[in-house]
């Protein structure tokens, strides 16, 4: 072993044994990157000289308990799997267990009693239920829908807070109209989504298939055509409508989530009620970024991951996850 | 154990985590556990942080039990995982750790080397034999600096010797160390790589 050599291996056991100064580091950098095979050297005697001085006593580790708690959670898992399955299954075969309630109300014109059922999909939680006429509904997270046990002869009447897509089962004499706090959707037999929960002030409509008519408050009726999402604003009283990637407005019914040029903000908004996450954003400078991007199945941590590549953010997991807070990287 | 044998029994564990067999979980977690503990301390410097790393990943392992797919052998596979996941941790630091240096990003960045890696269990009983091995000034410099954890001056100063003897001497362990070790390290890459 020459000179040179040597010189090296002195510099790698200062490092090691953080006796380097820094112009030393950058020489042993520079040269780290030189040859692949210096990398290797320095890696095996790294990898010897951590066996030589572990970070913490070994015999600190206590494997037993690790392994006990990892195997609660592991139980604990596999049974709220199972919970997660039954509340579907309950929400399709209609069997009162989702957090259903049911609860009467004055019907006045004729002053019969209708009974309502009222299905609620918790946040971070998606279902899908067949209303009595056979009309196909999913429901999104944090949405309520109430229908009565059995609909009128001249009418299907529902009334959603949150977002839904409808498939509606084609009934000419029996109009089927979605009831909300501010819009109304009009429809015979068709395809739409409808996003209206009350405590936004942005509402939309999608139609799919179909036909249907939104009525806005103050009574003007808007024909949707197929393909078109109507955007209406509460503070602003007015609408607008776009016929671009409309399918990513609902495909939260096949479990997907698209972003086409959409703003962070509305990116972030979009996994809060996907994961029943809270994603602050401390950095308003970065609600205006435009992202683009697809996942089906990714959980929350891989998104969050692939937005830091492609993003300028940084984030940091708070208080037991509770809390994500996202930041602007040249902040 | 053969290199063979290894793969072998631990295609079957996996087979049996991939149908849910909380055994084969706990047999897996008992084999890994502590050296990538003590791998992930080499990166993030607090024990509670790094057991948290390594419990989170496995029950990852347990989650996406039916969907694995290991490309590499598992040893390289959970190490990679745990290291980017010490990194990702590391990157989340509002207070930079101290050793963010040059040397620590590049050493960091390369993926190649996770099964070159020997683990604590394995590679500690052969180092406590090969410091028997060296050289009595060398090996009491090596020793002042690893249980002592004395800074070289403090050691030159005991020694009543310079610090450029120290630095050599400390070198000199380290280099002797890794040409007793040689032969291990590679018996290691023949066991381990599939």
């Amino acid at each position: 072993m020459n000179t040179e050599d040597n010189h090296y291996e002195i510099l790698i056991t200062k490092y090691l044994s953080g006796e380097a100064s820094a112009a030393e580091n950058e020489t042993l950098a520079h040269w780290l990157k030189a040859h692949p095979d210096h990398l290797q050297r320095f890696n095996q005697l790294k990898n010897l000289w951590d066996t030589g001085t572990p970070a913490f006593q070994p015999d600190a580790i206590d494997e037993d308990a690790a392994l006990a708690q990892v195997m609660k959670q592991v139980s604990e898992k596999a049974s709220v799997r199972f919970w997660l399955y039954a509340q579907r299954v309950a929400a399709i075969l209609f069997l009162p267990l989702l957090a259903t309630c049911i609860f009467f109300y004055t019907k006045q014109n004729d002053q019969t009693y209708t009974t309502l059922q009222k299905v609620i999909a918790p946040y971070g939680s998606r279902t899908e239920l067949t209303l009595p006429d056979s009309t196909h509904v999913y429901l999104n997270a944090g949405s309520t829908l109430s229908y009565p046990v059995t609909f009128k002869q001249s009418a299907r009447e529902v009334t959603l807070n949150g977002e839904a897509y409808f498939e509606v089962k084609a009934s000419a004499q029996q109009p089927f109209t979605v009831k909300t706090k501010q819009l109304q959707v009009k429809a015979l037999g068709t395809a739409f989504h409808v996003n209206a929960y009350e405590h936004d002030s942005i509402m939309a409509v999608t139609l799919v298939s179909g036909k249907v008519h939104v009525l806005l408050p103050h009574a003007e009726q808007v024909p949707l055509t197929v393909g078109t999402h109507l955007q209406y604003s509460a503070s602003k009283n007015s609408y607008t409508l776009d016929r671009e990637n409309s399918y990513k407005w609902y495909a939260w019914k096949d479990n997907k989530l698209l972003f086409r040029d959409d703003s962070l903000a509305y990116v972030f908004k979009t996994l809060n009620q996907f994961y029943h996450a809270r994603i602050v954003v401390k950095d308003s400078s970065l609600n205006s970024y435009r992202y683009r991007a697809s996942f089906e199945g990714e959980t929350l941590d891989e998104i969050l991951h692939a937005l830091q590549l492609s993003m300028p953010i940084r984030y940091q997991i708070k208080q037991n996850r509770k809390v994500i807070e996202v930041y602007h990287t040249t902040h | 154990m053969s290199n063979n044998e290894h793969n072998f029994l631990e295609q079957q564990l996996l087979k049996q985590l991939s149908k849910g067999s909380h055994d084969a979980f706990a047999v897996l977690f008992r084999q890994y556990y502590k050296d990538l503990v003590l791998y992930a301390g080499t990166i993030i410097r607090e024990q509670v942080v790094c057991e948290d790393i390594v419990q989170n990943l496995f029950l990852k392992l347990w989650k996406e039990r039916e969907q694995l797919m290991i490309r590499s052998s598992l040893k390289s596979f959970l190490i990679t995982a745990v290291r980017n996941r010490c990194l990702d941790h590391i990157r989340h630091l509002t207070i930079r750790e101290k050793h963010h240096d040059d040397v620590w990003a590049f050493s960091q960045s390369n993926d190649q080397d996770t099964e070159k890696y020997v683990f604590y269990s394995i590679l500690n009983k052969k180092l406590e034999e090969a410091l028997h091995q060296l050289t009595p000034a060398c090996r009491q410099v090596f020793e002042m600096n690893r249980f002592e954890h004395l800074k070289y001056h403090e050691i030159a100063s005991q020694l009543q010797i310079s610090q450029r003897a120290v630095e050599d001497r400390m070198s000199k362990a380290l280099k002797q160390l890794r040409v007793l070790l040689k032969d291990f390290f590679l018996l290691m890459l023949f066991f381990f790589i599939k």
